[in-house]
């Protein structure tokens, strides 16, 4: 047991050795890694400090193991007496430890070697890399001096600044060396602020050196500028004149007054509608195509022609026209389009503009054409038939057809509204117009027709002459008059006829003709049919004649057989129309009737009323004489009442007539011969009755016979101027008066009683 | 493929055939009538010089003369090469030509040239003779026999000076 402690305790205190040993020369390390070069500190701290870390694992390891030792220790010394199996488990448990702490060992060693081996290689390098310094410095302290040196350094830079300068511009506009973008970096750029400065700088000190230089620019600058202000004003006259009396026009004076720009500038603003529909950029010297840009749907040629066509129309204009060779040709108008040239000292840029620009717009152009002169001057200049370098310059040509993007869109509304406006007026009074003269060429047409289907008119040519519608044919004098026609037509002062007159055959024309020569009577009617003239009615002898000796075209014969001398056919009417008995008889006399003969009450009547009733007129009967016509039966009636009426009166006591009735006894004979006549006539039978009276005074009978004496002796007068005796009868008194004083001679009579 | 642009001039007498050659080639037709040339006519014509290149020819065919006009001058200004027409039935333009080609290389500079002996099909009524010519290709010049009426040679001569404008 206490050989085992021993040969522990030996174990142990070696170890205690070896690790002073160790840690002795970690020091020593330790120390010499400190007196390393400054230079490698870096890289040996770095080391040291692995190590550091390598060397506190390793403590801390080993001061556990120690520990564990130290631990181990105490236990075996405790434990020992009872635990000799234990103690050597325990001794067991120790040997790899001990196996552990001896590769730590090599471990370090290694390390250790290590660490020399990078030490001398690092300060080798050091060494080399102050060699290679020194050389170095030597020249730096060299440009140094030279630096400070300003005289060298101004020729140098003058040797190098012209191709540095060049170098630069290259760069700048060499699209393949740069990203095709033109940054602010660019030489142009850089300079223009130096050049700007010294310019004015220059002008501030002596301003007749630049007027001198700018001489010969100023004086076609100026000619320039005046034309194309001269060329605006006559523009804007132009389109104000048109818009200075619209109702669009009237609004943009306000926005003028209002504005306070002048009217002129508001109507360019407002109604310069334009499209650049192709851009040409054209190598000046060679005339060829750079660049073509065009606006899509536009029509284009070989505009590799076209630019060369540009180019030599240039050409020709600056020789023939420009004597002093700097006037050039600016715009080209070719129908609606109008071609705008800029040019620039190598390329010329070419707008073909539809519609009118604005002047602006060339200012726009001019812009274009410095900035692609300023980006892509060398290349331009270089230019020789391949334009794909210069594809870049695109999307700024591509500006000249943008910013009409919003013309074009103005410009799509192509009818404006004054245009609409005027354009509707313009149809309307087309519209009028062509009404009027369909109204009028109608009206005209119906006339013709009116005029055609007119009898005895035929047209016979039509034309139209200064303004006027002449019209030639020919007309029958009887047709219709063609004034009233045109007149109806209200063409009268259009229209002018010229007719020549002939005879119209058909037989409506060939009556009017024979109403025209024979003037008939309104008692005659004419009927023409196949050529044969039918007269019928009545008229005058003379008339009869004459129409008798008719001789007409078309009539070949004429027919009188129903036509009547005027008087027989009255008479003719007047029988037919009265049918007077044979008693009575008519003639007719100029148109008078004289009618006669005795009739009886009735028939007197009937004629009376049919005379009446007969035609009067100057035509038909001029009147009716009826005087000769006699109603013998009133007559007879009127006889009667007066036989009737009539008293014969006789001396008293006598058949002895008194004498103052010689008349009334003439009277009454000749009232009974006319009775007689009239009853013959009449063919009636009477009977006169004879009736004598006597006065009072004397006896019955007496008186009684005294009236028939009385009677018999106005019955014998009567028979004796032949009215026959059967006519005759004596009849009685109703009365017989007698024996009265006083004489009465009134009844001394005879009196008549006439009865059928 | 890149194409190439080349401006080509048309220089010669008058009525040597310029304006028929640039018909024959631009259109493949020829007109027996003369119509003189007034100013300049262009035309353009690709030609393929190889399986990847084309070029452009803008023709300016200028109204031709014994002399250069300053007109006719400022029309030469950038071409790349010019055809030099002579009609082959009148030596005057033969001697025209030379001094044609003078005045254009003092304008213009040296440019290559094709010089084209017109109207082929009128050979036996040429006044210019095959010695004159030799003594011309022996100065290394391109000197072609053409015909605008039949169309000899015409697609060469302009293939050729395409060519040669090219190499340059």
């Amino acid at each position: 047991m206490s050989s085992q402690n021993q040969a522990l305790a030996e174990a142990f205190k070696s170890i205690r050795e070896f690790l002073t040993a160790q840690q002795a020369r970690l020091y020593i390390l330790e120390k010499r890694t400190n007196n390393l070069e400054e230079e490698q500190i870096n890289r040996i701290e770095n080391i040291s400090e692995n190590l550091k870390q390598q060397l506190i694992k390793f403590d801390v390891v080993h001061k556990k193991q120690f520990e564990n030792l130290k631990q181990g220790h105490f236990d075996v010394l405790e434990g020992l007496k009872n635990l000799e199996v234990q103690g050597e488990s325990r001794f067991n448990l120790l040997e790899p430890q001990i196996k552990n702490l001896e590769q730590g060992q090599k471990r370090f060693d290694n390390l250790e070697q290590k660490i020399k081996e990078l030490e001398q290689g690092q300060i080798a390098i050091i060494n080399e890399r102050l060699n290679h310094f020194e050389p170095i410095l030597h020249r730096f302290s060299d440009l140094e001096t030279k630096l400070k040196n300003t005289e060298l350094i101004t020729q140098k830079m003058a040797k190098v600044l012209p191709n540095a300068i060049r170098e630069a511009t290259i760069q700048q506009f060499n699209p393949k060396t740069t990203s095709f973008k033109y940054e602010k970096t660019g030489l142009t750029d850089s300079l223009q602020e130096p050049v700007e400065h010294c310019l004015r700088q220059s002008v501030r000190e002596d301003t007749s050196f630049f007027a001198d230089i700018l001489f010969p620019v100023m004086g076609p600058a100026i000619r320039k500028s005046i034309n194309e202000s001269l060329k605006n004003i006559v523009q804007s006259i132009n389109k104000t004149a048109e818009l200075s009396i619209s109702p669009q026009g009237l609004a943009w004076r306000v926005q003028a007054w209002r504005s306070g720009q002048s009217f002129s500038e508001i109507v360019l603003q407002k109604t310069l509608l334009y499209r650049v529909e192709q851009v040409f950029l054209i190598h000046r010297e060679t005339g060829l195509l750079i660049q073509h840009l065009h606006q899509e749907g536009v029509e284009i040629g070989d505009s590799d022609a076209v630019s060369a066509m540009f180019t030599a129309i240039q050409d020709f204009i600056l020789d023939s026209f420009s004597s002093s060779k700097t006037e050039e040709l600016n715009s080209v108008e070719i129908g609606d389009y109008t071609v705008w040239l800029e040019r620039g000292p190598y390329a010329t840029l070419a707008c073909v503009i539809r519609g009118a620009a604005p002047p602006n717009f060339r200012d726009l152009m001019h812009v274009m054409l410095e900035t692609l002169h300023a980006h892509y001057g060398l290349l331009l200049k270089k230019f020789d038939g391949d334009s794909q370098p210069l594809e870049p310059c695109l999307p700024l040509l591509e500006q000249t057809l943008q910013s009409e993007a919003k013309s074009d869109a103005k410009s799509s509304r192509f009818f404006s509204i004054p245009l609409i406006g005027i354009l509707s007026v313009i149809l309307l009074t087309l519209l009028g117009w062509g009404y009027f003269n369909f109204e009028y060429q109608q009206r005209l047409t119906n006339y013709i027709n009116a005029l055609q289907k007119t009898p005895g008119i035929v047209v016979v040519s039509t034309k139209y002459q200064d303004g006027k519608f002449i019209i030639f044919g020919m007309r029958d004098p009887l047709s219709a008059e063609p004034q009233k026609i045109t007149q109806h037509y209200e063409l009268s002062d259009d229209v002018e006829t010229f007719w020549t007159p002939y005879q119209d055959l058909t037989p409506q024309f060939v009556e009017q003709r024979i109403h025209q020569q024979l003037v008939p009577p309104s008692t005659v009617s004419i009927h023409l049919q196949d050529h044969i003239l039918y007269l019928k009615g009545y008229a005058s002898q003379d008339w009869i004649n004459k129409a008798q000796a008719l001789q007409i075209a078309e009539v070949h014969k004429v027919v009188i057989d129903e036509l009547l001398e005027t008087e027989q056919f009255l008479l003719a009417l007047a029988q037919l129309e009265l049918a007077p008995p044979e008693s009575v008889t008519m003639i007719v006399q100029k148109r008078i009737l004289r009618i006669a003969g005795n009739v009886d009450s009735s028939t007197f009547k009937a004629l009376q009323k049919g005379i009446e009733n007969l035609p009067k007129s100057s035509e038909e009967f001029a009147g009716f004489e009826t005087s000769g016509l006699k109603d013998v039966e009133r007559e007879m009636d009127d006889v009667i009442k007066y036989i009737e009426k009539t008293r014969l009166y006789f001396y008293q006591g006598t058949t002895e007539l008194m004498p103052d009735q010689k008349k009334t006894k003439q009277a009454l004979q000749k009232s009974a011969q006319k009775l007689l006549v009239l009853t013959q006539i009449l063919h009636k039978q009477i009977q006169i009755h004879i009736i004598g009276n006597a006065d009072g005074i004397g006896s019955k009978h007496r008186n009684q016979q005294l009236s028939q004496q009385r009677a018999e002796w106005v019955f014998n007068w009567l028979q004796s101027f032949g009215i026959e005796k059967r006519l005759m009868i004596i009849t009685s008194p109703a009365l017989i008066r007698f024996n009265e004083n006083e004489p009465n001679p009134n009844d001394r009579n005879v009196s008549f009683q006439i009865k059928d | 493929m890149a194409i190439i642009q080349k401006k080509i001039c048309m220089i010669g007498d008058f009525s040597v055939g310029k304006t028929s050659l640039v018909g024959r080639f631009v259109r493949q037709s020829f007109s027996e009538k003369y119509l003189t040339t007034v100013g300049v006519k262009i035309d353009t014509k690709l030609v393929k010089l190889t399986e990847n290149q084309d070029v452009k020819l803008i023709l300016w065919d200028i109204a031709g003369g014994d002399a250069l006009t300053t007109t006719t001058a400022s029309y030469l200004r950038g071409a790349a090469g010019f055809l030099l027409v002579i009609d082959g039935t009148r030596l005057p333009t033969w001697k025209n030509a030379l001094n044609l080609r003078q005045a254009v290389t003092e304008k213009i500079g040296e440019k290559p040239f094709v010089m084209l002996l017109n109207k082929a099909d009128l050979e036996e009524k040429w006044e210019i003779t095959p010695p004159i010519i030799d003594e011309k290709i022996q100065l290394g010049w391109t000197i072609l026999k053409t015909s605008a009426k039949t169309g000899m040679n015409v697609e060469e001569a302009f293939f050729k000076l395409a060519t040669q404008m090219l190499k340059k």
